[in-house]
């Protein structure tokens, strides 16, 4: 476990770091070795060229098309990019509600250090894929369904021309909710300059919301 | 289609499909069965061209043509089946002897309780395409590429009940022998054995190279005929372009030598084309199918577990409320959370299959059997004995049952036959005979014997195999029937040796009336495993009989070099000397601020021995929540903080309730206020939710959980039903908040004195406005503390 893993499981249970004792430390702690034990971390993703037609982002020869002006100004400078999606299977999802009918305690926390891991493990597919960028090429911002105007109903279209369900497990609900429940799906353009990849509260749809933001902190996306 | 052609020589069915298409230019993410309409050409020369390989079977273009993805286009599932069968029909005009499967595939839907999908909707999913393609006239249907059992078996009822066609099913494992879904081979194969499909086994996923332990362990455990139709090898992508990396004479090479180990059944998935399977036909044609011989063994199974019955198996006995007052309590307030945490409790004591049952006079045991099975089913592994005297509710629980279970049970009377050995016979169960009959239980063993005969031969005589039947020879009381104890045992003993099925004994029952009925349990257990007891139905938390069986295994060798035993026993003093240490004591108060349970129920059973649980509830429990309460608004300690405590403050409240249930009069006093709590339609998040439960609970409130994706008809019922007048709905996602608005909507509709709070991830206040909601809690304290305004109110 990572100083920084520790750091974001601590903040999605409502624990400030300073105040944690050794115990909810532990806690997380084999949170995080439970989660090692018992996901199956899956990816895949498919580098696909795009198009723009005005706010409307077009994936070639495939049946995907997505209507968002943020996605549209997230490619502007892109010509192609990678679709992906990740997920540690359906265990994860199994134990976190065995741990719910025990001890709550136990279930938050092994929620969030699941959210925490299936960042990293995005992140680190993102790391792979970035090894294949040719002098020139940079990678924008990682930006999924359901971030800034991208519709979650995209969700839909996306999971099929990745063949989630067959190659990774990963299926939607009829409200286009990612089982399991630990998933990401993610777009992340090729562009041929250097891009802001850091995300910012202003593109997020929570930030009215947001319970970090009230107190002062960032989810840390 | 005649069954008889499976078992005599190699077959071959066609490869992939999918795959050609997209070389054909069917576009990533595009609806593949489209080709049917505006290809129809493309798609019969790719049949014609199977057909010539070499393929006796060639399947159809509807994978997804079911009611989910045709959703989009212009046709009906019927339209696309037709269409799709009519160009098979057409391609093998020149090849009369060839077959037509119907293909479907997965739905890409996840059943409840993971997804949002219920069995009865995914067998009329399933109907929609059988009875097509039965009436377009298909010859057989394949089901392939399956990863959930439970969803495959939805698709084997469809097929089964409204068609006559051979039915062929085959999913998809990973390297490790199992499917994404965690479905074993063992499972599929008895799951799938037992619901009686024609020929069973794996497609996709891999290539023949990984696949080629999976299905030697295939050949080696199923009795029916084997199909493999692999990939051709493992995808790499190049240039946005997908390949793979096997040659048609690799291929052809791993399919003869699957011949050899016996498959019947041979094709390809994805990558290989016509090439591959001329190739591998010629191949495989240079040798002859022997059927592979493989011993009948007794098993059950969940999803993901397959117990066999070759050792001891102990089958735990606290899902049934018969004698259990805090079972009881919860079933008729309808706290599955109490039923799931026993079934925890019993698999972590070792218990190797689950009994459950949900008999109360004053319930509802059908539809509650079926919730008790889906539930427990949904979080633990164990399979399950599906425990009844009512028809129906047996035949409604094996139904949505993930697996192959065992039924308890039928007995010798001529109805109960009758009614029972149908149900186990369709839905592929085990089945447990009890030795009584019109006459009652009979005294004498051989009169045992003879019940038992009757119903073996009856099982038997309709298609049940005697590998699935178990007999329980009854156990009586000691005290009451002392005499009889020992025909139980001898009874137990003429039925091993005489019929040669297993043996199922409910032991405890032996103890009752007597003092320390442990040491009974323990020796009428040790007594009846030496008779040839193979399953006992008791409590797994009662130590001494888990060791009697412990050390029963070391003396009759089964338990190899005592390994179990040296790990289970070696380490007992040192835990002995580590509860010794724990005895420093603390308040009840200080427990619960520090969250500490096991504290807390222990400083609630000395504070038992001077005061009333009402007493400990009103002075010390309540005082010590109001100040944990107020520490957290106060930024004092934090929601871990606040979670921990009222776990404390829960297993607490557990160990008083015992003390109330005990004595009915309590009940009246401590009459809690009821409230709803769901997750509203749409959203399958819930973890927010269950923290305002466990908060809640602690103040006062009994929380009727309804769960996540709950239909607003659902929340009506419940209302009216438990007469409740504080709702609190959840939502996480922002296309889940109009749902909580339309049932919202509908409780205003139908009742003007129920109150609303809403909370969950995108809740605002305006959010709450715009649904209408009565209040708008931003977390778990915020609710208590509303609910318990709105009540003081009422008062």
């Amino acid at each position: 476990m990572t100083h920084i893993m520790l750091k974001d499981a601590l903040r999605y249970i409502g624990m400030p770091m300073e105040q944690a004792n050794k115990e909810i430390i532990r806690k997380v702690e084999e949170a995080y070795e439970l989660i090692e034990h018992i996901a199956k971390p899956k990816a895949i993703s498919h580098k696909l060229n795009i198009s723009l037609n005005g706010d409307e982002v077009i994936f070639e020869n495939t049946a995907l098309k997505v209507e968002s002006s943020d996605l549209a100004r997230l490619l502007r400078n892109a010509k192609s990019c990678y679709i992906m999606a990740v997920t540690l299977g359906q265990e994860v999802d199994r134990q976190i509600g065995i741990k719910q009918r025990l001890d709550m305690l136990d279930a938050m926390i092994l929620d969030s250090c699941a959210s925490v891991f299936i960042d990293k493990v995005c992140d680190e597919h993102e790391q792979e894929l970035m090894k294949s960028l040719k002098e020139g090429e940079f990678f924008t911002m990682r930006f999924s369904p359901g971030y800034g105007n991208v519709p979650l109903k995209a969700q839909r279209p996306f999971l099929n021309v990745l063949q989630t369900e067959k190659k990774i497990g990963l299926t939607l609900t009829r409200t286009n909710m990612l089982v399991p429940t630990k998933s990401i799906t993610a777009i992340v353009g090729i562009s041929n300059q250097k891009e802001k990849r850091q995300k910012s509260c202003g593109t997020c749809n929570l930030v009215k919301t947001c319970s970090y933001r009230k107190r002062g902190d960032s989810c840390g996306l | 289609m005649d069954c008889n052609i499976l078992g005599n020589t190699h077959l071959y069915f066609d490869g992939a499909m999918g795959t050609v298409l997209q070389n054909r230019g069917l576009k990533l993410g595009e609806v593949p069965e489209m080709f049917n309409i505006t290809h129809s050409e493309v798609i019969e020369e790719i049949h014609r061209s199977y057909l010539l390989a070499g393929s006796n079977f060639i399947s159809t273009n509807t994978f997804g043509a079911n009611r989910y993805k045709l959703e989009h286009t212009d046709y009906t599932v019927e339209e696309m089946i037709m269409k799709a069968v009519g160009i098979a029909k057409k391609a093998k005009e020149d090849f009369p002897n060839a077959y037509i499967a119907l293909d479907i595939g997965s739905t890409g839907k996840m059943l409840e309780p993971v997804g949002d999908i219920t069995f009865d909707e995914l067998y009329d999913v399933f109907k929609e395409q059988v009875i097509a393609g039965e009436k377009a006239g298909c010859d057989v249907i394949l089901f392939e590429t399956f990863t959930d059992i439970y969803e495959l078996k939805a698709g084997i009822l469809a097929a089964k009940e409204n068609t006559k066609l051979p039915i062929f099913a085959t999913m998809s494992f990973e390297e490790n022998g199992r499917t994404f879904f965690g479905t074993s081979i063992e499972s599929m194969i008895l799951t799938l054995e037992g619901l009686g499909v024609d020929a069973l086994g794996v497609n996709c996923s891999l290539g023949p190279k990984q696949l080629k332990s999976i299905v030697e362990k295939i050949v080696q455990t199923a009795h029916i005929p084997v199909m493999v139709q692999p990939n051709a090898g493992l995808p790499i992508m190049e240039e946005g372009k997908m390949h793979y990396d096997i040659t048609s004479n690799e291929f052809a090479e791993y399919g003869l030598e699957f011949a050899k180990m016996g498959v019947l059944i041979l094709g390809g998935c994805c990558g290989t084309t016509p090439d591959y399977i001329a190739k591998m036909v010629e191949q495989v044609k240079t040798s002859t199918y022997i059927k592979p011989n493989i011993p009948k063994r007794t098993g059950i199974c969940s999803a993901s577990q397959a117990v066999y019955f070759d050792d001891t198996v102990v089958i735990g006995e606290r899902l049934n409320p018969t004698g259990k007052k805090m079972l009881q309590a919860a079933l008729r307030r309808e706290d599955m959370d109490y039923v799931l945490r026993e079934a925890i409790k019993q698999q972590e004591q070792g218990a190797h299959v689950l009994d459950v049952n949900m008999g109360l006079p004053d319930i509802d045991e059908v539809s509650m059997l079926k919730r008790a099975v889906m539930e427990v089913q949904g979080v633990i592994n164990l399979p399950l004995q599906i425990d009844s005297s009512n028809t129906e509710a047996l035949e409604k629980a094996c139904r949505i049952y993930n697996g192959k279970p065992l039924i308890n049970s039928v007995n010798g009377k001529a109805s109960s036959l009758e009614a029972i050995l149908p149900i186990a016979k369709k839905y592929g169960a085990c089945i447990l005979g009890l030795t009584l009959d019109e006459r009652g239980i009979p005294e004498t063993a051989e009169e045992r014997l003879e019940v038992a005969k009757k119903i073996v031969n009856a099982a038997l005589e309709i298609g049940i195999a005697k590998e699935n039947i178990f007999i329980d020879c009854l156990v009586v009381t000691a005290s009451a029937q002392q005499e009889l104890v020992k025909e139980t045992l001898k009874a137990v003993r003429l039925v091993k040796e005489e019929l040669g099925v297993k043996t199922v004994l409910g032991v405890s029952n032996v103890s009752f009336g007597l003092p320390n009925r442990p040491i009974i349990n323990k020796t009428m257990l040790t007594a009846a495993l030496m008779q040839g007891l193979d399953a006992p139905i008791m409590n797994p938390g009662d130590t001494g009989m888990m060791e009697a069986i412990a050390a029963f295994r070391v003396l009759m060798g089964k338990d190899v070099n005592s390994k179990n035993y040296i790990e289970k026993y070696s380490n007992v003093e040192t835990t002995e000397v580590k509860t010794a240490q724990n005895g420093g004591r603390m308040s009840i108060e200080e427990a619960i601020r520090k969250g500490l349970k096991e504290e807390a129920r222990e400083e609630v059973n000395i504070l038992l021995e001077s005061k009333s649980a009402l007493e400990i509830i009103e002075k010390h429990i309540v005082p010590a929540l109001d100040e944990v309460g107020k520490l957290y608004e106060a930024q004092k300690i934090f929601l871990p903080q606040l979670i921990k405590s009222a776990e404390s403050a829960k297993s607490a409240f557990e160990r008083l309730q015992k003390e109330m249930v005990a004595d009915a009069n309590n009940n009246e006093k401590t009459s809690k206020t009821k409230v709803i709590l769901a997750t509203v339609y749409g959203d399958i998040h819930d973890i927010g939710k269950n923290i305002v439960k466990v908060i809640m609970e602690n103040y006062n409130f009994e929380v009727v959980d309804l769960g996540k994706d709950v239909p607003t008809e659902k929340v009506i019922e419940a209302i009216e039903k438990w007469d409740i007048k504080i709702v609190g709905l959840s939502a996480l996602m922002t296309t889940t908040v109009a749902s909580m608005k339309e049932t919202i909507e509908a409780i205003r509709k139908n009742f003007n004195d129920v109150k609303v709070i809403v909370g969950g991830a995108v809740l605002t206040e305006e959010l709450a406005q715009y649904v209408e909601a009565d209040f708008y809690a931003n977390d778990a304290m915020e609710t208590v503390r509303i609910a318990t305004d709105l009540v003081e109110n009422q008062k």
